[in-house]
């Protein structure tokens, strides 16, 4: 069974083709890295694959149709950066939210606060759990979101770019740390980091299609990686969230 | 304390004690959600209820909370829907219905003067079946905004994520934006809907200073907005002034206290800081 299962997919922001009939499949157990210049459509491939964003074509996760899909629990998110409103809460309440899918009801209890000890023990953050989540750093604030999205222990994991700004030394703890989980992988990489050793494929985007799907490492200058989105392909992929700014 | 043997008293301090728990509760959430302003443009909008109730010559408080919920579900719609970015539909929906309350109070020939107990509350003068309703209602708001606490922080802390746990987002982003509605039109009688927004918002501000997470500042904040409103109302008995314009003083003067009281309890917090350093 495939873990994630892609079909013609495509993506339109704005009248614009962000991603164009994208077909691929992931088998459970791989580490797969998705590669692309700026605006090739990482983080929009990345929303249609969670359903975070309107798409045309067919998602299948373990198994599962996107649209009638219910084992949350089961998949893990590393947003690229948080889209949120953190001000005044704990690191341990941020990681403790990623536990509300096995709990329907939604409150704390024993079982719940040792997995949010273990996944901030996983980053490198365990003692930090009564910290305010905008009191510590970028790299910090982005290694509580890592834990958040390992601490149920998913088959799949979803991560975008998850290290901007984490050092080298914790990114090794955390890959290790992702390893054990045995999880099926897919992850958004920009620069060169500690994942980038795990991998066992590669997909690289260039301007919505797949450019490449294959073996770790494709030299980027040949896909296309450091070629600069066309100005209204990023803005629109900046602007695609709806904001209030009242 | 002989005042506390008149009934009207006794109605009262119920009344703002029940108000002083519900909006801070509420208000949690919006402030988490940045909408901080949402509970004032209630205010206005419920005002057309109160003007329809005075047209009609009904009791304003259930047109109020209708008319009030629908427009908080259209403004919803409208943040949803991404369109709601600018300020214009929203200035328009908020001070249409303000337009529209001073409007049909006048049709019902009582001109604005007839809105001012709304507008600025009137808490000495609310009635054993107004307690009724703002005590049923204000339970139902309280066991829906505690019950689901952690559905409801999660979707207002970070939406997307809250989606790939497979919460219904809309259905709580609804949620919450009713319970608002339901408990500005609540407070219209104590504190009024001009001030109404201010016990949504302050008491989480004072409290956020002085609790270190987002529970502790929930129930920081419940606490401080029913000493603001007990507190705040006695004091209005006291010195015989307006009953609202003190409950949100008093509220403002515990923000203020906050400060130098989350200095004096976070120094360790930014000593240990200072010792263990950061990365990224």
């Amino acid at each position: 069974m495939s873990a994630i299962a892609v079909q013609h997919l495509s993506v339109t922001l704005g009248g614009l083709p962000i991603i164009q009939d994208l077909t691929f499949a992931i088998g459970e157990g791989e580490t797969v890295g998705l590669l692309g210049a700026n605006g090739s459509g990482k983080t929009t491939l990345v929303k249609a694959l969670l359903g975070l964003t309107r798409h045309e074509g067919t998602v299948t996760l373990l198994g599962t149709p996107l649209d009638r899909f219910t084992a949350w629990d089961e998949i893990g998110y590393v947003p690229q950066r948080a889209s949120v409103s953190l001000h005044s809460t704990t690191v341990a309440e941020v990681v403790a939210s990623g536990t509300l899918a096995r709990r329907p009801l939604g409150w704390y209890g024993g079982r719940q606060r040792a997995r949010v000890t273990q996944a901030l023990t996983a980053v490198g953050l365990a003692g930090h759990e009564d910290e305010l989540y905008l009191h510590l750093s970028g790299g910090q604030q982005q290694r509580v979101l890592i834990a958040r999205g390992i601490v149920n222990r998913p088959r799949l994991i979803i991560m975008d770019e998850p290290f901007a700004g984490v050092d080298v030394a914790s990114q090794t703890q955390i890959a290790a740390a992702i390893a054990g989980y045995s999880a099926t992988l897919l992850v958004v990489l920009h620069e060169t980091d500690a994942l980038e050793a795990a991998l066992t494929r590669t997909l690289v985007l260039a301007a919505g299609t797949l450019a490449y799907d294959g073996a770790p490492a494709p030299a980027p200058d040949a896909h296309g990686l450091h070629e600069t989105a066309a100005p209204e392909r990023t803005r629109l992929l900046s602007g695609m969230e709806p904001r209030w700014t009242s | 304390m002989d005042f506390l043997a008149f009934a009207f008293i006794q109605r009262a301090l119920l009344a703002s004690a029940l108000v002083g728990l519900t909006a801070p509760t509420i208000g949690t959430y919006i402030v988490q959600r940045r909408l901080s302003l949402l509970g004032d443009g209630l205010g206005h909008v419920a005002l057309a209820g109160v003007g329809l109730a005075l047209m009609t010559g009904t009791t304003p408080l259930p047109w109020a909370v209708g008319i009030c919920v629908a427009g908080a579900l259209l403004i919803e719609t409208l943040r949803q829907k991404g369109r709601a970015t600018g300020d214009i539909g929203l200035a328009v929906l908020f001070y249409g219905g303000l337009a529209a309350g001073v409007l049909m109070a006048s049709v019902a020939g009582q001109g604005a003067g007839g809105l001012s107990a709304y507008l600025f509350g009137s808490l000495n003068t609310i009635s054993t079946a107004d307690l009724w309703v703002v005590g049923g209602l204000a339970v139902v708001i309280l066991l829906i905004a505690l019950g689901l606490s952690p559905q409801l922080f999660a979707i207002s802390a970070d939406e997307n994520f809250a989606k790939t746990l497979g919460l219904p987002v809309r259905f709580y982003n609804y949620l919450i934006v009713v319970l608002a509605a339901v408990t500005v039109t609540t407070a219209m009688r104590t504190v009024g809907l001009l001030l109404v927004s201010a016990l949504m918002v302050i008491p989480v501000a004072a409290a956020q200073n002085i609790f270190r997470g987002f529970w502790k500042g929930l129930w920081g904040a419940m606490a401080i907005g029913l000493l603001a409103s007990v507190g705040g109302y006695l004091a209005s008995i006291y010195a015989n002034l307006a009953p609202g314009a003190m409950i949100v003083l008093l509220a403002i003067a515990c923000f203020v206290v906050s400060w130098p009281i989350s200095t004096l309890l976070h120094r360790d917090w930014h000593r240990s800081r200072t010792a263990h350093g950061h990365d990224g």
